[in-house]
C-alpha cells in the first residue's frame, strides 16, 4: 500500500517570542494547520520545591509568591494554610478578613493582566495598553498595604505582618468603582468587539467529559458547564460568610472562558465591597513566641486562585525546614495535557488565542 | 523642469519628507487614542537614522543583490505612482489618459515585493509570511479596484486630471459614491497590512513575517516604502473621493496653488485619521476571514454602489 | 428573525469599538517619570538604614535573610551587617526580627548602580539617612 507523504513545516513557538510568555512547543504546520503541538516545560524551571526545603518557614513564606508570579496572593495564602493546618494555629478574625480581601484583589489583578496579554497576542494593541493602565491601580493598593508593588511579602503564618490602614480602604473603594467603569468599557471594547468575537468564538472547544479527563480547573473547567469552584465546595478563610455566584457557561470554547473571567472580575469585586463593610476589629496576628518554628505532620491544602485549583502538600519532620513541599500549579496541566489536545487540527492563527484563553503562567508551570 | 517633479517636489524628497511626518501622525494619534502620551515629533527621523547606522545581514542561503533591490524597487515603485496624482491643480506633472490605471498598478507592487521578501529570507517565518501576503491580496484587491475606479466607470473619464476636473466642475465624488468611499479606505488598510489586516507580519505569532530576517539599512528602507505607501494611498483617494485640491473660492496663481495644496494636505490627513481609527478599534483577524469578509462584504458593497450610481446616471438624474 | 439578531448583533458590534475616539478628548493616563510620579507610601519596602547605636551585632538578620544577602563586617571595632543590594529581596525579614530595631528600611527606590561593588553597602554607607 502506498503511504502519502505529508510535507510539514516545524514553526518554534517561543520561548523568546512575543505571544508565549517563557514557553516553548514546536508546532508541526501543514500550510496553516497545525497538525501537533509538541510542548517543551522548563524554561523558567528553578527548583522551587527542591529549593524550599532548605529555608525555614518565614523565609519560604515571602519567597514562594515567585512560583506564580501573576498572582502572587494566592501562593502566600495556600503555604501559610498548609503550615497552620499542621500546627493547628486559630488566626484571629481580622487576619482571615484582610486575607481573604489580598486573595480576591489578587484574583482582580491576575484577570486583568490576563486581559492585556491576550489582547496583545490577539493583535489588539489598544486594549492591551489601556489594561496595563488599570494594572497599575491594583498595584498602588498593594503598594499601600504591603510595601511592594509585585511581590506582597505579606501573608505569613499567623496572620498578615501588617495591619491595614484608613488610608487603604478609601483608595480600596475608589479603586474598585474606577475598575467598574472600566468593565463596562471592556464590554463593549473588547468583549463585544467584532474582530475579537471573531477570532475567540468557536475555537479551542471543549465539551464537559474532555474538560475533566484532561484535569481542567478554574475558569477552563467552568466554562464547560460544570458547576465546581473551591471556595465554594470547600471553604477556607472567610468565604463562607461571603455571597458570590459562580459563574459557568455552556459553550467551553474561547470565547466562553473569556466572559466566565470577565464576569468573574465583577464577582471579586462585590466580594471585596461586602468584605470592607463587615471588617472587624481586633489582632491582625497570632503571636508565635521566640525561635524557630518547629513541627511534625502533614497537610494538604486547596485553594482556587485565579488560574485555577492550587493545592499544597507539605511535609514536615520536625526540623525547622519542611521535608517536602508539592504545590499542585494548575497551569501545569492546562499547558501540557490541554494545549496540545486542543491545538491538533487548528490553524496557526488559533494557537496564540487558545493558549492565553487558557490562561497559564510559565511560572507556574515551571515553578 | 522634470527633473526638479522627479526629484524634489512632488518628487522623492518631498514624498520622503511626508511619509515621515505621516508616521508621526500615525503614532501620535494612535496613542492618544490608546490614552499614552506618544513619541515626540522627530521619532521617526530618528528611527530611520538609527537603523541606517546598524549593521545590516543577509542569511547565508539568500541572494545579496536581490535581498536589497526588493525594498529599492518598492520606494521607486511609489514614487512613481505619487507623482501622476495631482497635488495642487487639475493637472499632474505628467498627466496623460489611462494614469489611474497605472497608479493602481504601481501601488500594488509593494504587496508582491513583500512576498518575495519573504520568501527569500529562507526562514520559515519569512515564507508563512509570504503565502499570507499574498492569500491576501487576492482577497482586498478586488473591492479596491471596484472601489477606485468607480469615478472612472461612472463619468467615463480615465485620467485623474480629467476626474479632477470633473469634481471641481460639479461636486466631489464623495457625494455620489459614498459606499465606495468607505470600501476604498477598509481596502487601503488591507493593502497596506495594517490592523485588523496586518495578519502577513504578525509580529506575535510568526516574528515579522517577511520582516524578520531584514536588519539595518534594508529595513529603514523597507520601512519607508510602507510610509510612502501610506501617504501616496490616502492621497491618491484624497484626490479621488475628496476633490484633490478643491475648495470653496479658488483663488487663480501662484498664492491659489500653495493653498490648494495646503488643502490637499488637509484632506490626506483626513483619510489617514479615519484608517488610524480603524487600527486603534480592532483586532487581528485571520486569513480564512479576511478573504470572507472582503469578498462577501467589501466587494458587494462596492458593485451595489456602482450599480446604483450607474442607474441613476442612466436615469438622468444625475 | 434568528439571522436578522445575528447580523443586528454583527453590526453593532463593528461599530461600538469607534467610542474609543472618546479618549482622544482625555488627559493621557502616563506618568512622564522623572518630571512626574506618584508620591512614595509610607511603608514601602526600600533600601535599608542601620542605626549605628542600637546594633549590638548579634547577627540574626544574617542567619533570617532568604537570600544570605547580609554579611557581618568590622567596623569601628564592633560587628555591623553589610548588606548586598544585589542579592536582596526587600522582604523585610530582617527588619521584622530584629530584637532592638536596628536595621530598618526606608522609602529610598532609587538604587540604580552600573557597577556591582557599589551595590554592597557597608555599616557606613547603611547609616547615611536616605535623602527623598
Amino acid at each position: 500500500m502506498e503511504e502519502r507523504e505529508i510535507a510539514f513545516l516545524t514553526v518554534p513557538f517561543g520561548p523568546q517570542h512575543p505571544a508565549s510568555g517563557h514557553f516553548h512547543a514546536l508546532l508541526k504546520v501543514d500550510g496553516e494547520t497545525v497538525l501537533e503541538l509538541e510542548p517543551h516545560p522548563g524554561y523558567l524551571h528553578r527548583g522551587f520545591e527542591k529549593l524550599m526545603e532548605y529555608r525555614v518557614h518565614p523565609q519560604n513564606c515571602v519567597l514562594v509568591d515567585r512560583a506564580d508570579v501573576l498572582d502572587p496572593f494566592s501562593c502566600e495564602l495556600g503555604y501559610a494554610n498548609a503550615i497552620e493546618k499542621i500546627a493547628g494555629l486559630e488566626i484571629p478574625e481580622r487576619g482571615r478578613y484582610i486575607r481573604t480581601i489580598m486573595a480576591e484583589l489578587g484574583r482582580i489583578l491576575s484577570h486583568i493582566t490576563w486581559i492585556g496579554v491576550l489582547s496583545m497576542v490577539l493583535g489588539f494593541d489598544s486594549a492591551n495598553k489601556i489594561a496595563w493602565g488599570d494594572r497599575e491601580k491594583i498595584l498602588r493598593l498593594n503598594e499601600i498595604a504591603t510595601g511592594g508593588r509585585l511581590y506582597p511579602c505579606y501573608l505569613c503564618i499567623g496572620g498578615v505582618r501588617r495591619d491595614i490602614s484608613r488610608e487603604f480602604v478609601d483608595e480600596t473603594s475608589k479603586a474598585l468603582d474606577y475598575l467598574e467603569g472600566q468593565l463596562s468599557f471592556y464590554d463593549y471594547f473588547v468583549f463585544k468587539n467584532e474582530t475579537f468575537v471573531m477570532r475567540m468564538e468557536k475555537v479551542g472547544r471543549m465539551s464537559a467529559k474532555e474538560a475533566i479527563d484532561l484535569g481542567a480547573t478554574g475558569p477552563n473547567l467552568r466554562a464547560c458547564g460544570i458547576d465546581y469552584d473551591v471556595r465554594k465546595d470547600e471553604p477556607y478563610e472567610v468565604y463562607p460568610k461571603v455571597e458570590f455566584n459562580v459563574i459557568t457557561r455552556e459553550e467551553g470554547d474561547a470565547y466562553a472562558r473569556s466572559l466566565c473571567r470577565r464576569d468573574e472580575i465583577a464577582e471579586s469585586i462585590s466580594i471585596v465591597r461586602q468584605l470592607l463593610k463587615n471588617l472587624p476589629d481586633g489582632p491582625y496576628r497570632v503571636e508565635l513566641g521566640p525561635g524557630c518554628i518547629t513541627l511534625e505532620g502533614e497537610s494538604y491544602f486547596c485553594l482556587e486562585s485565579a488560574r485555577g485549583e492550587k493545592c499544597f502538600h507539605v511535609v514536615s519532620d520536625g526540623s525547622p525546614c519542611p521535608y517536602r513541599v508539592k504545590i499542585r500549579a494548575p497551569s501545569f496541566l492546562h499547558t501540557l495535557s490541554e494545549f496540545p489536545y486542543l491545538a491538533r487540527g487548528s490553524t496557526i492563527a488559533d494557537i496564540p488565542a487558545i493558549y492565553w484563553s487558557l490562561d497559564s503562567c510559565p511560572a507556574d508551570m515551571d515553578r | 523642469m522634470s527633473i526638479f517633479y522627479l526629484i524634489v517636489f512632488p518628487g522623492f524628497i518631498s514624498l520622503f519628507l511626508f511619509s515621515l511626518l505621516c508616521e508621526y501622525i500615525d503614532r501620535k494619534v494612535t496613542a492618544r487614542l490608546q490614552s499614552r502620551v506618544g513619541p515626540p515629533f522627530y521619532q521617526p527621523w530618528a528611527d530611520f537614522i538609527k537603523l541606517i547606522s546598524k549593521e545590516s545581514l543577509v542569511p547565508t542561503m539568500a541572494d545579496r543583490k536581490r535581498f536589497t533591490a526588493i525594498p529599492i524597487f518598492g520606494i521607486a515603485a511609489v514614487v512613481t505612482a505619487f507623482i501622476y496624482i495631482p497635488l495642487w491643480s487639475t493637472k499632474s506633472p505628467f498627466p496623460f489618459t489611462g494614469d489611474i490605471v497605472v497608479v493602481i498598478y504601481l501601488l500594488s507592487l509593494p504587496t508582491l515585493l513583500l512576498f518575495l521578501a519573504g520568501w527569500h529570507s529562507t526562514n520559515v517565518f519569512g515564507t508563512i509570511g509570504a503565502t499570507r501576503g499574498i492569500t491576501q491580496l487576492f482577497g482586498y484587491e478586488v473591492p479596491f479596484l471596484l472601489a477606485l475606479l468607480s469615478p472612472a466607470l461612472v463619468t467615463g473619464i480615465w485620467s485623474l486630471s480629467g476626474i479632477l476636473n470633473y469634481q471641481v466642475e460639479h461636486t466631489w465624488f464623495i457625494a455620489y459614491l459614498p459606499l465606495s468611499f468607505i470600501v476604498a479606505i477598509i481596502s487601503l488598510g488591507g493593502k497596506l497590512e495594517r490592523i485588523p489586516f496586518d495578519i502577513p507580519h504578525a509580529a506575535q505569532e510568526i516574528a515579522g513575517g517577511p520582516f524578520t530576517e531584514y536588519s539595518g539599512a534594508r529595513l529603514a528602507l523597507m520601512h519607508l516604502m510602507l510610509d510612502m505607501e501610506l501617504f501616496a494611498g490616502s492621497a491618491l483617494i484624497a484626490a479621488l473621493f475628496l476633490g484633490g485640491f478643491d475648495y470653496i473660492g479658488v483663488m487663480p496663481g501662484l498664492a491659489g496653488s500653495v493653498v490648494g495644496f495646503v488643502v490637499f494636505l488637509i484632506k490626506t490627513l483626513i483619510v489617514l485619521f479615519i484608517l488610524i481609527c480603524i487600527k486603534a478599534a480592532f483586532a487581528r483577524i485571520k486569513i480564512d476571514q479576511v478573504i470572507n469578509m472582503s469578498l462577501k462584504w467589501l466587494a458587494p458593497m462596492a458593485l451595489i454602489q456602482l450599480l446604483i450610481t450607474v442607474g441613476l446616471k442612466f436615469a438622468g438624474v444625475l | 428573525m434568528r439571522k436578522m439578531g445575528y447580523l443586528s448583533d454583527k453590526f453593532s458590534r463593528t461599530f461600538t469599538p469607534f467610542g474609543i475616539v472618546k479618549n482622544l478628548f482625555r488627559k493621557p493616563m502616563t506618568l512622564q517619570f522623572p518630571y512626574e510620579s506618584l508620591p512614595p507610601v509610607e511603608g514601602y519596602r526600600g533600601r535599608h538604614v542601620l542605626d549605628l547605636d542600637k546594633c549590638n551585632g548579634c547577627c540574626i538578620c544574617c542567619m533570617i535573610c532568604p537570600n544570605k544577602a547580609i554579611g557581618l563586617v568590622d567596623f569601628r571595632g564592633r560587628k555591623y551587617p553589610q548588606v548586598n543590594l544585589g542579592k536582596c529581596c526587600f522582604c523585610q525579614l530582617c527588619e521584622e526580627y530584629c530584637n532592638v530595631k536596628a536595621i530598618t528600611l526606608s522609602k529610598e527606590a532609587m538604587m540604580v548602580t552600573m557597577d556591582k561593588e557599589s551595590a554592597i553597602l557597608g555599616p557606613e554607607a547603611l547609616s547615611k539617612l536616605p535623602t527623598q
